[in-house]
């Protein structure tokens, strides 16, 4: 059978009126004069692109400051900064449309946030305010600027501040609060897409919010394979618990989610298809207690699944693989004794789909 | 002029639509049902179905690999290869049972291809052999080269390839195993476009020609930029080293008049593009002498970095532009 095309979505749509036939010519006429999107690998491109110019012209803007002022006052910096923050706002709303003045303004926008950031770090010599300082002019960024692509990292920025704050601090549970807090904003954000993203003022900080967040979440997962202040073994039981909370946090978005889903297929809960649910959930998650990557992928995947992006579906397998090859690091156990788990698990979730699929006729 | 309703009904463009408000959001919902993207009961089931079978036989497999990495010692020799031949011989029972056409089949036919890797392993470690040697990994390849031509299914092919990349990495050294890498990818990709254009039917999935295309063009701009900023005594040392920029050349040649002229695709010439900007960019950075930097020269390291980052900015702008023009036009004729 062929896909359906958009006319026959709005016949339909028309058919069962919730769509005015008059506005099926508005509709093609918006169409018609439409300029694509781009592609989230032509997004990618203008990201190394802008970041290999931000890096040459702050180095060479440092030097004019050097050059020009001798031994610069450090304020010159943060000045020097703000102008081209300001510059990039103001090159950026005379020409949005413009995919020069884009790129342009997206780099120019860079360099005033180093020259700022590094500014402000140098005269007070502390890293907090520089990071502090940074994470408001992001929060500017994320309100005012008409960029998706300077959005995107301006979430991504916000995060990795927020995760030195909370290393710094060294609250190591705070990673994993951090990632559930992220899951949810990441569900909801999904959940409530359409209603977000038909809201002039959200759309462009939500449509960045809903890649930059999961994406986001699962390099925070990552970060205790990384960094081995959060490995285990660990002599606190308070420390060996924390991926726990993180994957009982996940469980809870899940489960929401899966409700969410049950309810908009008319299937009450009390029926036989939610207890098979429930039991797959708890079975999916029963390996991943100390692993919450896994967990957070598969809320990844199924937010992809229904609605239908590819690209969300394609970020959470690569990072279940990821996940799955952490579990070899993780786990205050003998490889024996993880090997025995894994293949435990694997053959419970093999059994479990051979009975619901065969028996319960899910 | 056609009818612009006359389009596929993608996510994408109902997202756009959603986007531009043309729609609102419980249209939006409504139309994504319609054009089959907003999942049924059904469809979920499917998707459940899937997932506990990729994630069970994801799992049970690492299991098994992490059984044996663990060296346990407590069974013998013998009685470790005949739980690992047991177990390849029940997924291998199992493919015969259900045949390679579905994939519960394929999913066995790749366990029981990683596990002749295990058994390979098992065997290195107990008449130490190396595990990573060349012929390990050649071995491995050749014995599921039956396997992989039955199995009809691309993940199988990318282990094949996997196990190739291995090889050729483990057994050359310098810039002669870039270079081979890079015509290795390039063939495999290759084929699978001829596969895709003679209509066989498994080779038509599009992401695993990008995943080979990656992996060609991240290794041939490393070798490029291994190229660019070597010295005489590195060209002497590895005289393959000259060649890079041929190597370099014929593939981003290759896959931009692939991939405009004849397949069109979009990720691909992006990709290219990506290449060729930091190229472009470590060209010019060396042809200005940019190890100036270390010296106290400031205004010489103003002027050039200031070029650098132009050029940049330039060549990006360029080819996201060019890169639009192309998916505005192309998706206008489908």
């Amino acid at each position: 059978m062929n896909a359906p095309t958009l006319g026959n979505v709005f016949d339909q749509l028309v058919e069962e009126q919730h769509l005015p036939e008059s506005d099926r010519e508005r509709i093609a006429a918006a169409l018609a004069g439409t300029r694509l999107n781009a592609p989230w690998f032509v997004q990618i491109l203008s990201v190394v692109g802008a970041w290999i110019a931000a890096i040459m012209l702050f180095a060479s803007s440092s030097a004019c400051v050097g050059l020009v002022l001798g031994e610069p006052p450090l304020e010159s910096l943060i000045f020097f900064g703000i102008v081209l923050c300001g510059i990039a706002f103001w090159i950026k709303l005379q020409a949005l449309e413009s995919v020069f003045f884009g790129v342009f303004a997206m780099v120019i926008a860079m360099v005033g946030q180093m020259l700022f950031v590094v500014g402000i770090g140098i005269s007070t010599e502390s890293i907090d305010a520089a990071l502090g300082a940074a994470l408001i002019l992001q929060g500017v960024f994320l309100a005012f600027y008409p960029g998706r692509v300077l959005r995107f990292l301006s979430w991504i920025t916000i995060v990795a501040i927020l995760v030195y704050f909370i290393v710094d601090a060294e609250f190591g549970a705070g990673i994993y609060l951090l990632a559930v807090l992220l899951a949810a904003v990441t569900a909801y954000v999904w959940l409530r897409n359409p209603v977000l993203l038909g809201e002039y003022r959200t759309k462009d900080a939500i449509r960045t919010a809903s890649y930059a967040l999961p994406l986001s979440m699962f390099a925070l997962l990552l970060i205790p394979l990384l960094n081995t202040e959060f490995e285990y073994p660990s002599n606190q039981a308070s420390d060996y618990h924390q991926p726990l909370i993180a994957a009982v946090g996940l469980l809870f978005v899940v489960v929401a989610l899966e409700a969410v889903q049950l309810r908009r297929l008319d299937i009450p809960l009390q029926s036989r298809e939610t207890l098979l649910l429930a039991i797959s959930t708890a079975l999916v998650f029963a390996p991943s207690l100390w692993t919450p990557g896994i967990p957070a992928a598969v809320l990844v995947l199924l937010l992809g699944y229904w609605r239908g992006s590819r690209v969300l579906m394609g970020m959470a397998a690569a990072f279940l693989c990821l996940f799955v090859a952490q579990f070899y690091f993780n786990l205050d156990t003998t490889l024996l004794v993880k090997s025995y788990m894994m293949m435990a698990t694997g053959l419970v979730l093999l059994g479990l789909r051979y009975v619901l699929f065969n028996y319960a006729q899910l | 002029m056609s009818n612009p309703l006359d389009v596929r009904a993608t996510p994408e463009r109902l997202l756009m639509l959603l986007d531009q408000d043309a729609i609102s959001a419980e249209t939006w919902e409504r139309a994504r049902e319609l054009a089959g993207h907003g999942p049924t009961a059904k469809a979920w089931s499917r998707f459940l179905d899937r997932m506990l079978m990729l994630l069970g036989a994801a799992l049970l497999l690492s299991g098994i690999v992490f059984f044996f990495a663990s060296n346990w010692d407590r069974i013998g020799r013998l009685a470790e290869f005949a739980v690992l031949e047991t177990a390849l011989l029940l997924a291998v029972a199992f493919v015969a049972h259900e045949g390679t056409k579905v994939l519960s089949g394929k999913v066995a036919l790749m366990g029981a291809s990683i596990l002749v890797g295990v058994l390979l392993g098992d065997i290195g470690a107990s008449y130490n052999i190396q595990a990573d040697a060349p012929e390990f990994f050649l071995a491995w390849a050749a014995l599921i080269t039956g396997w992989v031509i039955i199995g009809e299914w691309g993940p199988l092919w990318l282990l094949m390839m996997a196990l190739l990349n291995l090889t050729v990495a483990t057994y050359w050294t310098d810039s002669l195993m870039l270079i081979l890498l890079i015509g290795l990818n390039a063939t495999a990709l290759a084929m699978w476009e001829f596969g895709d254009e003679w209509q066989v039917p498994w080779m038509t999935a599009r992401w695993i020609p990008r995943v080979l295309a990656v992996v060609a063009v991240v290794v041939s701009v490393g070798l490029m930029l291994m190229f660019i900023l070597a010295d005489s005594y590195d060209f002497e040392q590895d005289s393959t080293l000259a060649w890079a920029w041929l190597a370099y050349l014929a593939l981003t040649g290759g896959l931009a008049f692939g991939y405009y002229r004849v397949k069109p695709d979009l990720f691909m010439l992006t990709l290219c593009c990506a290449g060729l900007v930091i190229v472009s960019v470590a060209v010019v950075g060396k042809l200005m002498s940019w190890g100036d930097l270390e010296d106290d020269n400031l205004s010489t390291v103003c002027l050039n970095t200031l070029i650098l980052g132009l050029l940049a900015i330039g060549e990006t702008a360029g080819f996201v532009k060019g890169l639009m023009s192309l998916h505005q036009r192309w998706e206008s004729q489908q």
